[in-house]
């Protein structure tokens, strides 16, 4: 049986990350454990929380998820943190927009940038929190298949 | 009767402590920890570490901050001074 469509779409968006000028092979999958330096500057790809608004009282045949994905830009510099973050944006931005139907999804629209970054480390960290929206289609109790 | 203490008898680079060169010219010595630290940034968070060296406050400038330090085989900069007000001060350090 095929992977859950949300598994689908992040897979697919994991794959599609691959080989950006700055991040390279590293794309990681829903990592949990800290980044290290040799997975840096990296990327984490994450499916978070799902809408999945009613859209009829009556039986419903198809349902209609907004995902949210979280691309997470990771990056460890003596100095300039902030430049090289905005480049990695840059270039997520740019990708994630040629994969629109990234896994079946119906678009994969940016919703919001956020930074965090600190000093109190061996280098300056900091992490960039790319948060898209993925619309998808599932039939009722198939949520294997995109519709 | 003022306190006194001769700092120098707890930083004996032959026991605990280790020898450094502060901003290129200056032989100091001091208690150099480099230990892990998560940076709590993201969903997984970042490996880190957090290099201090305490010495005689003395040994270095009122805001020793830009300074150089070199210790063993890497030249950190000083981010900043913290003095404990006992004569000593934490230096807070970043890799090159």
């Amino acid at each position: 049986m095929a992977d859950h469509v949300r598994s689908q779409i992040r897979a697919a968006l994991v794959a599609a990350l691959g080989g950006l000028a700055t991040t390279g092979t590293r794309v990681f999958d829903s990592p949990v454990d800290p980044l290290g330096d040799a997975q840096l500057p990296g990327l984490a790809v994450y499916a978070l929380a799902e809408e999945i608004p009613q859209v009829a009282i009556s039986q419903v045949r198809a349902m209609e998820r907004a995902l949210e994905l979280v691309v997470e830009a990771h990056v460890k510099h003596a100095t300039g943190y902030a430049a090289t973050l905005d480049g990695i944006i840059k270039e997520v931005e740019i990708r994630v927009a040629a994969n629109q139907g990234a896994g079946g999804a119906k678009y994969v629209q940016l919703r919001s940038i956020a930074i965090e970054a600190t000093g109190e480390a061996d280098k300056q960290v900091a992490v960039a929190r790319l948060a898209f929206e993925a619309l998808y289609y599932t039939a009722l109790g198939s949520p294997e298949v995109i519709l | 009767m003022a306190f006194s203490e001769e700092f120098g008898e707890f930083l004996d680079p032959q026991e605990f402590a280790t020898s450094a060169i502060y901003n290129a010219v200056t032989a100091i010595a001091g208690i150099f920890v480099n230990a892990y630290a998560e940076a709590a940034l993201g969903l997984a968070g970042l490996q880190a570490t957090v290099p201090l060296f305490v010495c005689v406050a003395a040994d270095v400038d009122a805001d020793p901050t830009g300074k150089t330090l070199l210790i063993g085989t890497t030249t950190y900069t000083v981010m900043r001074g913290e003095p404990d007000g006992t004569g000593m001060t934490r230096l807070v350090l970043r890799k090159p």
